[in-house]
């Protein structure tokens, strides 16, 4: 019989040991203390947790680090990455105090403008269209000014300059970039504002802009959205449907578990993407299909997984031993085995997190999954790979957006895996 | 059956369906278990006695189920009872203590919370009367209170052991097996538990069935002893008669089997010759008779009854038993 003696030996106080102290701890300090025995490679856990911390707030504020909207068309089309867009701009005489276009609106009857221009290069066009717009929010304005240049066009740069520098024309519209090269030989002029009013993109675009002149920089930041809201709706639902699939399959083991488990296997047997190019190519393209694609095709993954540790979980001897006290079925399934299954359930969740990223990605990529108009890396990647030798940005950085979001979330699923569940690690 | 009796066992047969056959684990077995006392169930690994402690609960799943007999639980017949009114009797009227106390509780779950479901579970009470319960219960079994918020890898294997038999004591089960309770155990901590079980016995009249292949076990605590062979139970009676006079032939060779500290290097230890019979394709006939040294011809042909030999101790064996084919006289044992 056990004396009060041997009752104190046995169940002497915890000698607290960082192992004991892991029962009383919060997140964070586990996090912290995990360090001790996670080794060296605690960094790396700390690494993928800033890096998935930050594309979730990514996603949730594209707006606050995205320049510009996605879908807006806001500079020259093909610009390099930090390129300055090659804008048209007013150069006047030294005399002149004019900057901008507007400066040279004369009142009706006095001399027009006569504004210089390099002929067969757009820069005409565009001073144009440009003139035109602002004569027309003239009309409406008091002082009856008004803007209706005389263009003149030249054969060449030099040409031009000196037509201005000779005091013959008013003003000349000229490519930025082209004067900046030539202005020391003309310094009696004076280089104005671009006249497109596009002062806000002069300095150029982080990661360069795409065919129709959008920032790729801002689609990749909206693009993180679509991205996580495809892997994580699409591995919770998979997780949803294929966990208490597997949970009764495994515990039931008659004919339904061979039914569910030949329907699982043969869904399994399909390559993935094909399935899924199936899948929304019978639904149609938008984000809810790619999601419900995306989960049919995990549904397996979680239902083999369960299934199998159900089984294993299921001739334990606590398993027996909650039946010999009488525990109903439901409650065997819930307390005894859901609780030692779902370790393996959150290792594959969150590889399958990385994985259904991609595989939307793929989706996108051929076209299939989402409609043209979101912000999506995969519909990025598709329009860059046809103009891969002119402009290589347009591929890379959404390539490597998606190469580090899958990187980030499969390094912390796995960190965070060792980390609660030790035992795992001693396997 | 009379009424000093708690279970009775009627002509039991447990069947394994596997690949390579039928295994019938538990052949035509009869065993009563008297209120009170503590029944010592002993034989060699794989000889059924497992098998017949849990279809006393009747918790055979999957490949293993009751092919034949009868079950007298208090009176009632348990075998026409549904799996709804089984679960009812487990764990409230009878209790089981498993081999591995190290894997007997559940890993994920508090200590405290395996006791209050199996109390909830069985009659309704609430948290705070459940946890009041098992906090008495600890305090009886000699384990801190403090420790029942404690999960099962926190225990050492003795308390956890004590754990079990809580969990089978928090309903006042009447009859308790307990299948190899102590073979985890190191000898002191084994020692303190069986004198647990002893005082519980006294305390709760709790009827204990105590499966085990350690004969000193069974001789320090046990009232009686029933000894199994390949699914036969070869020999019943008390643990004094047994002990000091075996009548089966293999009663009396793992009576000699069991290793001495008194034996002196010139003494070696008894080895039964043969091996335990597959039970796919069991003997003809007595099931002991390929590895008996007295074996007759009869003994091959045809099985012997489990009958009294003298008074309450009971044998399953031709040399006690007549019958008009036999060449040689029956011995007859002196009360």
């Amino acid at each position: 019989m056990a004396t009060p003696q041997d009752t104190t030996q046995e169940s002497a106080p915890n000698t607290g040991s960082w192992r004991d102290e892991l029962e009383d701890v919060g997140f964070v300090r586990r996090v912290l203390i995990s360090r001790l025995w996670y080794g060296p490679d605690w960094w790396f856990v700390a690494i993928s947790a800033v890096m998935v911390a930050g594309f979730i707030t990514l996603a949730i504020i594209p707006g606050a680090f995205a320049p510009y909207r996605p879908d807006v068309l806001v500079g020259p089309r093909f610009l390099a990455p930090n390129a300055r867009p090659d804008l048209p701009v007013l150069v006047v005489g030294g005399s002149s105090n004019a900057t901008q276009l507007r400066d040279l609106a004369t009142l009706p009857g006095g001399e027009r403008p006569s504004i210089g221009v390099l002929q067969g290069v757009p820069t005409a066009g565009a001073l144009n269209q440009e003139a035109q717009s602002i004569d027309e929010q003239l009309k409406t304005e008091p002082e009856g000014l008004r803007l209706r240049p005389r263009i003149v066009r030249f054969d060449t740069l030099d040409a031009t300059l000196q037509a201005l520098q000779d005091g013959k024309l008013t003003a000349v519209v000229v490519r930025q970039l082209e004067f900046e090269q030539v202005a020391k030989q003309f310094p009696g002029l004076r280089e104005g504002s671009p006249i497109t009013g596009e002062t806000a993109t002069a300095g150029g675009f982080l990661l360069g802009t795409n065919e129709i002149g959008q920032d790729v920089f801002s689609r990749l930041i909206w693009g993180t959205r679509i991205a996580l809201i495809i892997g994580f709706s699409a591995s919770i639902v998979a997780l949803l449907l294929g966990v208490p699939l597997g949970l009764f399959a495994g515990y039931s083991s008659g004919p339904i578990d061979r039914l569910l488990s030949l329907v699982m296997d043969s869904m399994y047997a399909f390559p993935g993407l094909i399935l899924a190019i199936a899948i929304t190519a019978v639904l149609g393209p938008s984000v809810l299909n790619v999601i419900v694609a995306i989960a049919v095709l995990y549904i397996p993954t979680y239902y083999r997984i369960v299934r199998g540790q159900t089984l294993a979980v299921k001739e334990e001897l606590y398993v027996d031993a909650a039946r010999s006290l009488g525990a109903r079925s439901m409650e065997i399934l819930r307390r005894y085995i859901f609780p030692n299954v779902i370790p393996s359930v959150a290792i594959i969740f969150s590889v399958n997190i990385a994985d259904a990223i991609l595989t939307g990605a793929g989706l996108s990529f051929l076209g299939l999954g989402l409609p043209p108009t979101i912000a999506d890396w995969g519909i990025d990647l598709a329009r860059g790979q046809r103009f891969i030798q002119t402009a290589w940005w347009m591929i890379t950085f959404p390539g490597l957006a998606i190469m580090l979001v899958v990187l980030a979330f499969s390094m912390m699923g796995e960190g965070l895996t060792e980390i609660f569940n030790p035992k795992l690690r001693e396997r | 059956m009379t009424d000093d009796t708690l279970y009775s066992v009627r002509n039991l047969s447990v069947d394994y369906t596997t690949r390579s056959g039928t295994v019938r684990a538990v052949e035509n077995v009869s065993l009563d278990i008297k209120r009170g006392e503590i029944l010592g169930l002993v034989g060699e690994s794989g000889c059924g006695k497992s098998t017949l402690g849990k279809a006393l609960m009747r918790l055979h799943t999957g490949p293993a189920h009751i092919a034949a007999g009868e079950l007298w639980f208090d009176g009632r017949d348990l075998m026409t009872y549904s799996e709804e009114e089984m679960r009812q009797i487990r764990g409230a009227e009878i209790g089981m203590v498993f081999q591995d106390p190290m894997t007997s509780l559940n890993p994920v779950q508090r200590v405290i919370d395996h006791i209050s479901e199996t109390i909830r579970t069985h009659e309704p009470s609430s948290e705070g009367m459940a946890r009041q319960r098992a906090e008495e219960l600890f305090e009886r079994l000699g384990i801190r209170s403090e420790r029942i918020d404690d999960y099962p890898h926190q225990m050492s294997g003795g308390m956890r052991q004590r754990v079990m038999i809580s969990l089978a004591l928090a309903l006042h089960a009447k009859l308790v097996v307990a299948d190899e309770p102590t073979t985890s155990l190191d000898v002191i901590v084994e020692a303190k538990f069986l004198d647990l079980l002893r005082e519980l016995r006294e305390e709760f009249g709790l009827t204990i069935l105590l499966i085990t292949h350690n004969i000193g076990v069974v001789a320090e605590v046990a009232d009686r002893v029933a000894v199994m062979y390949a699914g036969h139970m070869a020999e019943v009676g008390n643990v004094e008669d047994v002990f000091d006079r075996p009548l089966h032939p293999y009663t009396q060779g793992l009576l000699q089997s069991v290793p001495n500290i008194s034996l002196t290097e010139a003494d070696s230890l008894y080895r039964m010759g043969g091996e335990p019979p597959n039970l796919v394709n069991p003997p003809s006939g007595c099931r002991f008779h390929p590895r008996c040294p007295s074996a007759m011809p009869i003994c091959s042909r045809l099985a012997p009854h489990l009958q009294p030999a003298v008074d309450e101790h009971l044998v399953h064996c031709w040399l006690y038993e007549d019958h008009p084919e036999k060449e040689m006289p029956t011995v007859k044992v002196e009360g």
